[in-house]
């Protein structure tokens, strides 16, 4: 079952029955059949975040309004963003479902470095699902996580076109990069966890 | 062609659509904003969500130039040159030819980094700022006031390439911003000698920098506060002709919109 929350949106004008439906289709695109889809009305564009966790075998999302906002029109769905920012969150539940990312740390202990990666990976396959990603902003993503380098620029192409990766695939190629990163220590493995940091919060606001 | 050109009229192709900054301030979610502890709101690589604040930041900037070349390029044709020395139309026009420059450079960092022209709303409070039928005015809104905002954004968004390796966004900044400084030192030489004789034309040329330059720290977007995403470049401002006591009151300006900000959110 997909469920969404809330039932209701009062601070943006989402329509409730279209945001579950385009996460219906997103849980079926990436092959999820349970999980609970948490919107955060309060934070608009371009506060933009989004975990995917898994809990009991069921898949728990917490995304920013930001992220179905459109940027032109405050307060109003974008229905092309929805679709990719849920698909690329439910491809992530489908990953921590996989023994391959067995290992793979909760959302509030991933680095942004492996999040990066592991988000360009989904919008990658996201894009072969035929929706409207923005491929640039993507790259730009993981440059700004991994690296304005040469080797983040080739994980990027190998990320985006991947079909099948594990846990331990995405950690080496966050090896590979960081190996190379120019940036000062603390810029280049950088573990805070930003979208996590969001959600937390949050839930302590 | 129409002197005075009011905002509607600018031309916009269809990629391009207007928010109105007072519908942005009655947003019923920044009253829930405010009550959450989101953290500095600093523009850093290691801030929540720095990914699509640069972003957006970026396509305001490309906005802001497009309005900034707009107010330049009106200043040369709306006044007589009995109105305005024939020198300060000169220099309004090798102004209109930087602003175009980064126009072109801001598209292309748009580019770079996955933003697409008309990605985000437009807001046309930089414009409104260059509409002010006293040249004296006009001059220092938009080379004063707005040049400033440009030297504090460009300035914060060279930190943020740095900070995060980005070498083409720091380079680009830096370049655009000596630029700013250059416009900013013309507003200020202008400002001098148009008032010579007439200090009362000067004060309120002052009063309206002020009233533009409130208007622009807006909800503490522009302060020396962890508040405020823009941060005020004291260094490049002095080299712009701003002196410490003009960069103290714009500071306390800044504070001023940021404690009005708050209040407003209850």
């Amino acid at each position: 079952m997909i469920e969404l929350r809330p039932e209701t949106f009062t601070l943006v004008q989402f329509d409730a029955d279209e945001v579950r439906r385009i996460a219906k289709e997103a849980a079926a695109r990436a092959g999820v059949t349970d999980a609970v889809v948490e919107i955060d009305e309060e934070l608009p564009q371009p506060i933009t975040a989004f975990v995917a966790g898994v809990v009991e075998g069921r898949g728990q999302i917490w995304m920013s309004g930001g992220n179905l906002e459109d940027a032109r029109n405050p307060a109003q769905l974008h229905v092309d963003n929805a679709e990719v920012e849920l698909t690329a969150a439910m491809l992530r539940v489908r990953d921590r479902l996989q023994p391959g990312f067995a290992a793979a740390p909760d959302e509030s202990e991933l680095s942004d470095r492996d999040r990066a990666a592991w988000e360009t990976w989904a919008y990658g396959r996201c894009a072969r699902l035929g929706l409207a990603v923005r491929e640039q902003r993507s790259r730009y993503a993981l440059r700004l996580f991994q690296g304005f380098t040469d080797v983040t620029d080739a994980a990027f192409e190998r990320l985006w076109a991947a079909d099948e990766l594990t846990w331990d695939d995405l950690v080496k190629i966050g090896d590979d990069t960081a190996a190379v990163d120019p940036r000062p220590p603390v810029a280049a493995n950088r573990v805070a966890t930003r979208q996590a940091s969001i959600k937390e919060r949050a839930a302590s606001g | 062609m129409k002197k005075m050109l009011p905002v509607e009229e600018l031309a916009r192709d269809e990629r391009f659509v207007r928010s109105e900054i007072t519908d942005r301030i009655a947003d019923p979610r920044n009253d829930r904003i405010a009550e959450r502890n989101l953290g500095s709101a600093r523009l850093e690589p290691d801030r929540p969500a720095a990914l699509d604040r640069s972003r957006s930041l970026m396509h305001g900037i490309f906005m802001g130039e497009i309005q900034a070349l707009e107010g330049a390029g009106r200043t040369c044709f709306d006044f007589d040159d009995d109105e305005v020395p024939f020198a300060l139309k000169l220099d309004m026009a090798r102004q209109c030819w930087d602003e175009s420059r980064h126009v072109e450079i801001s598209v292309k960092l748009g580019e770079h980094m996955g933003t697409e022209i008309g990605e985000y709303a437009e807001q046309t409070f930089l414009y409104q700022a260059a509409c002010n039928p006293d040249a004296v005015l006009r001059l220092t809104g938009v080379n004063r006031a707005l040049e400033g905002l440009a030297i504090d954004v460009f300035n914060t968004m060279k930190e943020f390439g740095e900070a995060s390796g980005d070498p083409v966004l720091a380079a680009c900044e830096d370049w655009m911003l000596a630029d700013e400084v250059t416009h900013v030192k013309m507003g200020s030489d202008w400002l001098r000698r148009m008032t010579a004789d007439d200090p009362e034309r000067r004060e309120r040329a002052l009063e309206f920098q002020r009233v533009v330059d409130k208007l622009f720290s807006i909800g503490g977007f522009r302060g020396e506060g962890d508040e405020s995403p823009i941060q005020l470049a004291r260094r490049f401002r002095e080299l712009a002709g701003f002196s410490d006591a003009e960069l103290d009151e714009i500071a306390e300006i800044s504070e001023e919109a940021a404690a009005d900000s708050r209040a407003a959110s209850g």
